[in-house]
């Protein structure tokens, strides 16, 4: 347990999904407590299979069969999300809580210029938003996740932009509409080590100017350099959770120790 | 020509695609030459020309310039069928199993190919020489009926590895072999191919842009940089002279928080990676960039025993302690 003076702007109890097929059921999600906390990383690390972005997914409500939250509570902004409708939880998504994806080229759709993904972030919870209006705020977040040309990003369609210039538009997507917490699912497991450094940074900035954020990532140099506090899965559970430091100083279950051992250079010479 | 003990060696490869007049060059000019029994680590952003070099390598590509050897045979000029002759001593590990198999075929199948196109092998050596390869790489033969959708990634990667190795192959091109996969499987494939060529001798060129790999297991490291080569480290733990793979080192994350990392610009940020029309391809992003730089281009020069670099600034030993 993370002890914190304040009270966390998430928190997950006891979160169990599961999946069903004709004779067996899966685990992915199986007893998960987690508090996230606003100002601050939170890394999830786990490895493939852990059920780390099934987590994700089920605090966003977008779980579907043959997926199912069997038990649990997710504590959003003093509401517990798993009693809201579809329809209420569309109002979350996006405002109070948003999601970044893992391939950032296809999570967006290839036809659709940059303006009208960022507009249609907007558009879902403020109906009477116009376009025109929005423009100068739209320019103003490009600029805040380092896209230097927000006229011609605006302008451009997600293929004519790079892999890294794809991610920053996608963080951007998430804060448009002011979410108090972003998960951010392997942002940058896509993306070359050079472009990598620039987008957590970007995650850092946000997280200094106040918002919670969930980094989801397999990469513990990532964790090590950019998270404050860290939660450990395997196989649906948590195993091990701290802040960063308490982690790295001294990991207590096998699992985490065996992650933190390094590849021996000389055995594999 | 080469019999030195270079499995491989190109001269002055160069490949280009497109048409006549707009001629983009994936790889240009490179000269380099793998030794026996070494793993070389090839290493760059996406886009730099790597996996095309591996594929140029193997002959999968046909080059617009240059020379090939394998093995001391100049394969340059080899027609489908000549190829097709010596492809039992080159194989290659793709970076993403799942679309590397027939999706029809099963773990049995997919392995078996190589062996019924090269090995003369009735079904029982056949099954006994894919349950040996199915081990070593840490399966059984209870993989041999499933088909590859029927497998977890780290698998799938491992079969991957077993088709590319059963026919004991004497260079192997790992293409992101493990760039897709959790840390877990991660070391055991790095694991599997050090043990491999440890044991065999093979000899690998690593394609990846995991640093923390590439150290781990290579021997030594060459840089790429759109198309050319920046730097060949004769050893993984090397210090990098050139300015971009210092850039390249210096994003690499620590795994320990202590470890504060440098909040130092190291190069340019630019939104497209486009060939300069003139001088060192790195100029329009390097900080130490002159007036030489964007007229001249740099060649790839020994600085000191097996250290290339291609930098004007890098002369000799001197230069290089007064710029430190």
């Amino acid at each position: 347990m993370i002890l914190m003076s304040n009270t966390p702007v998430l928190q997950i109890k006891n979160l169990k999904t599961y999946f069903y097929s004709r004779d067996s059921v899966v685990k992915a999600v199986d007893g998960v407590n987690m508090e996230v906390h606003s100002g601050r990383i939170t890394a999830l690390i786990g490895g493939s299979g852990s059920g780390k972005s099934v987590m994700s997914r089920s605090v966003m409500g977008l779980i579907d069969k043959p997926g199912k939250i069997v038990d649990g509570e997710i504590w959003l902004n003093g509401r517990d999300l798993r009693l809201l409708s579809e329809k209420e939880m569309r109002k979350v998504r996006g405002k109070e809580i948003a999601m970044i994806f893992q391939e950032p080229a296809a999570a967006m759709n290839p036809v659709v210029k940059i303006k009208d993904h960022l507009f249609e972030a907007v558009h879902t919870h403020d109906r009477k938003a116009r376009r025109k209006d929005k423009m100068p705020a739209f320019r103003e977040v490009l600029l805040g996740v380092g896209l230097r040309d927000p006229d011609k990003i605006l302008e451009s369609y997600p293929f004519e932009l790079s892999g890294g210039m794809c991610q920053r538009v996608m963080v951007a997507m998430g804060i448009v509409a002011n979410a108090g917490v972003l998960i951010a699912d392997e942002p940058t497991s896509s993306l070359d080590l050079t472009t990598q450094i620039s987008i957590l940074e970007e995650l850092m900035s946000l997280r200094d100017a106040g918002i919670a954020i969930i980094l989801i990532t397999h990469d513990l140099g990532v964790v090590a350099q950019t998270a404050d506090d860290m939660y450990v899965m395997k196989d649906g559970k948590i195993i091990e959770s701290g802040t960063v430091r308490e982690v790295f100083a001294a990991p207590k279950h096998p699992y985490t120790r065996y992650l933190m051992e390094p590849v021996h250079v000389e055995e594999l010479r | 020509m080469s019999d030195s003990g270079n499995m491989v060696e190109v001269k002055g490869l160069s490949k280009a695609y497109g048409q006549r007049r707009q001629e983009k060059y994936a790889v240009y000019n490179v000269s380099f030459a793998i030794c026996k029994g070494e793993i070389l680590g090839l290493v760059g952003e996406s886009g730099c020309g790597k996996s095309t070099l591996g594929r140029l390598l193997l002959r999968l590509e046909r080059p617009t310039k240059g020379e090939i050897y394998f093995d001391g045979q100049d394969i340059t000029g080899y027609s489908f069928t000549e190829m097709r002759k010596i492809r039992d001593r080159m194989q290659m590990i793709f970076q993403s199993s799942a679309n590397a198999f027939n999706p029809y075929y099963t773990v049995r199948q997919i392995i078996s190919e190589p062996v019924m196109n090269y090995r003369k092998t009735d079904a029982g050596e056949r099954d006994a020489l894919m349950t040996e390869m199915l081990e070593k790489v840490g399966l059984d033969s209870s993989y041999l009926n499933r088909y590859s959708h029927e497998l977890s990634g780290g698998q799938r990667q491992r079969v991957g590895i077993a088709r590319a190795l059963i026919l004991g192959p004497d260079f192997v091109v790992c293409d992101e072999a493990v760039s897709s996969i959790d840390f877990v499987l991660k070391k055991q494939i790095l694991k599997i191919l050090a043990e491999q060529k440890k044991k065999n001798g093979f000899t690998y060129l690593f394609i990846s842009h995991d640093m923390a790999a590439v150290k781990a297991v290579c021997d030594r490291i060459m840089v790429m940089y759109l198309g050319n080569i920046m730097e060949i480290l004769p050893e993984a733990e090397a210090k990098a002279l050139h300015p971009y793979t210092q850039a390249l080192l210096a994003a690499v994350l620590e795994p320990d928080p202590n470890v504060k990392r440098e909040k130092k610009i190291l190069f340019k940020e630019s939104g497209e990676l486009a060939i300069p029309e003139a001088g060192c391809v790195f100029w329009p992003r390097c900080l130490y960039a002159t007036e030489t730089c964007m007229h001249r281009s740099p060649e790839l020069r020994e600085i000191y025993d097996g250290h290339f670099v291609a930098c004007h600034y890098m002369k000799n030993k001197r230069t290089l302690e007064e710029n430190a």
